[in-house]
C-alpha cells in the first residue's frame, strides 16, 4: 500500500523557482498497478523519486506500506523496489554479479538470494545471458537485468519510471507481463509512463499529471464515464488541450 | 557502515579487474611504458653519441700546424678538404696566416660550425678540446725555456670531496624524477576512474540504483573513495616499479654516470614510500571523488577536475629541482610536504617523523574530503539530477 498525501516540491535554479509538483495525492492498495501518465516534464519522476525516497517533498508525505518516506527511509527502502530510466547498465559484471551485489547491499541471506536468483532468472528469461558481462548485452537483456536487480530483496512495493521506455515490443511485453504477475501476488506496483495505450491495458488506477498538478485520478471506468471517452489517450488529449499545452508543443 | 563500503568496494574492484582494458592500463602498462620511456631516451641519446664520436667529420682546416692536427686527431676522426661543405658533419678551423707560437701575441683561430646540426655542434665541442690541449702544449713548451712547467702556474689544486652520505649518493636523478613523475600519475589514474564512479554513475542512472539500497550515502561514499584510493595505489606502485626499471635500464646506457645510482632501499624506505604514495592517492582520489560527485555529468566533473590536474602538474614541475628539505614545517602541507618526503626516502636522507608528518597532513586532508563527499551524498540537490 502506498499513500501520497498532497506532496509539493519545488526546485531552485539560478534564475527561477520551478514548481516540479503542487499538491499531488493518490493512493495505491496492495495487487493493483497504479499508472501516473503525463507529458515529458510533467512531474512524474519527480512525485517516484519521492517515494523511492531519492527526494524529499517540501510538503505533504508519502508512506509506504505504512512507512513514512522522509522519518522511516530505511524501513521504506527495505520495502521497494526502484527502477529508474536513466538506469543505463554498463561495465563488465554480470547479471549474477549484479544481483550478488545488489542482494548483498540489501543484507539478504545467502540461501535467500540464490533462491530469488533462481526464480528472477526463470521468470525472465535471462538464463541464455546471466553469466555474460552487461556491456555486451542488448537492451532488452539490460532491462531485464535492471528489474531482476531492482527486486532481488523481494520488495511489497515497485515503483517504476517508464519500464518499457527504449523497448522492443517484445522486451515491452515481458515486462507489461511480469508487472501484472507482480500485481497478481499482491504487490503495490506504480509506474510513470507516456504510452497511453500500455497505462489504459495495464493499470487498475490512473493519474494524469500536467505541469505538476495532478489532474485527473481514477480508474479506466470512471474517466471514461467522466469524459465520455473510450480512451485514455483522449481524455489524455482532451485536457492537454484545455490546459493549452497542445498549442504550445 | 565499514563492511557496506567493503561491498560497495569490492563490486568496483571487480569490476575493474575483470576489463581488461582498464587493467591493462591501470595495473601493467606504467610498468611497461616507464621503461620503455626512459630505455628510448637511453638508447636513443646514447646512439647519437655513439655516432657522433665513431663520425667521420668534413674539416676544412687553413693553416694549422702539423702538431694540432695530430691533437685533434686524438679527439675526433676527420678528413680534410678545401671547400666549405653543405654536409651536416663539416666544421672548418681558421688559423691566421702567420703566427708565432714562441711569442706572447695571441693568435686567433676561428671555428666555423652550424648550430642547426647536431653532429657539426659535436664538432665544435672537440675541435675546443683539442685547441685547448695545444695551447696547454705551446704554454708547456714556452714556459719550459725559463725553467718552469705548467703545473707552476696553477697555485691551487682542487679535489672534489662528496661528503654526503654513501647510500645518498648518485641518488640526485632519483629524487628529482620520480617525486614528480608519481604525482602526475596519482592524479592521472584517479581521475578516469574517479570521475566514472561518481558523475558517470550519475549520468548512467546507476547512482539513484544505490542511494534506494539499505545501505547509507556515507558506505557508498567511502566505498567509491576506498575504491579509487586503492586503485590509485596499484597504478603508483606499478608507476614507481616502472620508473626504477626505466632509469636503470638509463643507467646501463650511460654507465659510469653517478648521478643514475639506483640505491639498495632499506625496509624503512620501502616502507616509507608505499605508505607516502597510499596517502599521495588518498589525496588525489577524494579530491577528485568530491569534485566528480559535485558535478552533474562526467563533462561538467572534467571542468572541476582540470584545473587540480594542472595544479598537481605545477607542483611537480616546481619542486622538481628543488633539494630535500629537513624542514618539519614543509611535511604539514598535503601533496607538498610528501614531495619532499619521497625525495628524502629516495636519497635517504629522512627522518621517521618528517615521513610519518606528511603522511597524516595527506590522510587529514582526506578525510576532510571524505567528510564533505559523504555530506554530497547526503544532499538531495547534488544527488538529485532531476528538475
Amino acid at each position: 500500500m502506498i499513500e501520497v498525501s498532497g506532496i509539493s516540491k519545488k526546485f531552485k535554479t539560478k534564475k527561477k523557482v520551478v514548481s516540479a509538483l503542487e499538491d499531488v495525492s493518490f493512493s495505491c492498495e496492495d495487487g493493483k498497478i497504479f499508472g501516473l501518465l503525463g507529458p515529458n516534464g510533467a512531474g512524474k519522476t519527480t512525485a517516484l523519486r519521492i517515494m523511492a525516497t531519492l527526494l524529499k517533498p517540501d510538503s505533504g508525505s508519502v508512506k509506504v506500506s505504512g512507512y513514512d518516506t522522509v522519518k522511516q527511509s530505511t524501513e521504506v527502502r527495505k520495502r521497494i523496489g526502484f527502477l529508474t530510466s536513466d538506469m543505463k547498465l554498463s561495465g563488465n559484471l554480470s547479471p549474477d554479479e549484479l544481483m550478488n551485489f545488489f542482494g548483498e547491499l540489501n543484507h539478504i541471506s545467502k540461501d535467500q538470494l540464490s533462491s530469488t536468483k533462481e526464480q528472477l532468472v526463470h521468470y525472465l528469461g535471462m538464463g541464455d545471458f546471466v553469466n555474460k558481462p552487461v556491456e555486451k548485452l542488448s537492451t532488452g537483456m539490460k532491462q531485464k537485468t535492471s528489474i531482476a536487480v531492482s527486486l532481488i530483496h523481494n520488495p511489497q512495493v515497485i515503483i517504476f519510471d517508464e519500464p518499457t521506455n527504449g523497448l522492443d515490443i517484445i522486451s515491452s511485453k515481458v515486462v507489461t507481463d511480469f508487472l501484472k504477475d507482480f500485481k497478481k501476488q499482491g504487490k503495490t506496483v506504480i509506474i510513470s509512463t507516456h504510452i497511453m495505450p500500455e497505462a489504459e491495458k495495464l493499470c487498475d488506477t490512473i493519474g494524469l499529471i500536467f505541469e505538476g498538478h495532478l489532474i485527473e485520478c481514477g480508474t479506466k471506468e470512471e474517466l471514461f464515464k467522466k469524459y465520455s471517452q473510450d480512451s485514455i489517450e483522449d481524455i489524455f488529449f482532451a485536457l492537454a488541450e484545455e490546459r493549452g499545452l497542445i498549442k504550445n508543443v | 557502515m565499514f563492511k557496506d563500503s567493503m561491498i560497495i568496494f569490492k563490486k568496483e574492484m571487480k569490476n575493474i579487474f575483470k576489463d581488461k582494458r582498464s587493467f591493462f592500463s591501470i595495473i601493467i602498462l606504467p610498468f611497461i611504458l616507464m621503461p620503455i620511456i626512459f630505455g628510448t631516451i637511453g638508447f636513443v641519446s646514447n646512439s647519437q653519441e655513439k655516432g657522433a664520436q665513431e663520425t667521420t667529420y668534413i674539416l676544412q682546416i687553413k693553416n694549422a700546424p702539423e702538431e694540432f692536427k695530430n691533437i685533434l686527431s686524438q679527439f675526433i676522426k676527420f678528413e680534410e678538404t678545401q671547400t666549405i661543405s653543405e654536409e651536416g658533419n663539416f666544421a672548418a678551423i681558421e688559423f691566421p696566416q702567420t703566427y708565432n707560437t714562441d711569442s706572447l701575441e695571441k693568435i686567433n683561430v676561428k671555428v666555423l660550425f652550424r648550430s642547426t646540426s647536431q653532429k657539426s655542434s659535436f664538432a665544435l665541442g672537440q675541435i675546443k678540446a683539442a685547441l685547448n690541449a695545444y695551447q696547454s702544449l705551446i704554454l708547456q713548451k714556452n714556459l719550459e725555456k725559463h725553467g718552469l712547467s705548467l703545473d707552476d702556474l696553477k697555485p691551487i689544486n682542487v679535489s672534489e670531496v662528496d661528503i654526503a652520505p654513501k647510500e645518498s649518493q648518485g641518488t640526485q636523478f632519483l629524487s628529482m624524477m620520480v617525486p614528480y613523475m608519481l604525482l602526475i600519475y596519482i592524479f592521472a589514474g584517479a581521475m578516469g576512474i574517479g570521475m566514472d564512479t561518481t558523475s558517470g554513475e550519475k549520468e548512467r542512472g546507476g547512482l539513484a540504483a544505490l542511494l534506494v539500497n539499505q545501505v547509507s550515502r556515507t558506505s557508498i561514499a567511502i566505498g567509491k573513495i576506498l575504491y579509487v584510493i586503492v586503485t590509485g595505489l596499484l597504478n603508483s606502485v606499478s608507476t614507481f616499479g616502472g620508473l626504477i626499471v626505466g632509469i636503470a635500464l638509463i643507467g646501463n646506457f650511460s654507465a659510469g654516470s653517478s648521478e643514475l645510482y639506483i640505491p639498495a632501499f632499506s625496509a624503512f624506505s620501502i616502507l616509507g614510500l608505499l605508505f607516502t604514495i597510499l596517502s599521495m592517492s588518498a589525496v588525489a582520489a577524494s579530491m577528485i571523488i568530491l569534485m566528480g560527485s559535485f558535478a552533474r555529468n562526467v563533462k561538467e566533473a572534467s571542468g572541476y577536475i582540470m584545473p587540480v590536474y594542472i595544479i598537481a602538474i605545477v607542483v611537480g614541475v616546481a619542486t622538481m629541482n628543488m633539494d630535500f628539505t629537513s624542514s618539519i614545517g614543509i611535511s604539514f602541507i598535503p601533496l607538498i610536504g610528501s614531495v619532499f618526503s619521497l625525495k628524502g626516502l629516495l636519497s635517504n636522507q629522512i627522518s621517521l617523523l618528517q615521513v610519518l608528518l606528511s603522511i597524516f597532513s595527506n590522510f587529514a586532508v582526506s578525510f576532510l574530503f571524505a567528510y564533505v563527499t559523504a555530506k554530497l551524498f547526503n544532499s538531495e540537490k547534488i544527488m538529485n539530477t532531476v528538475g
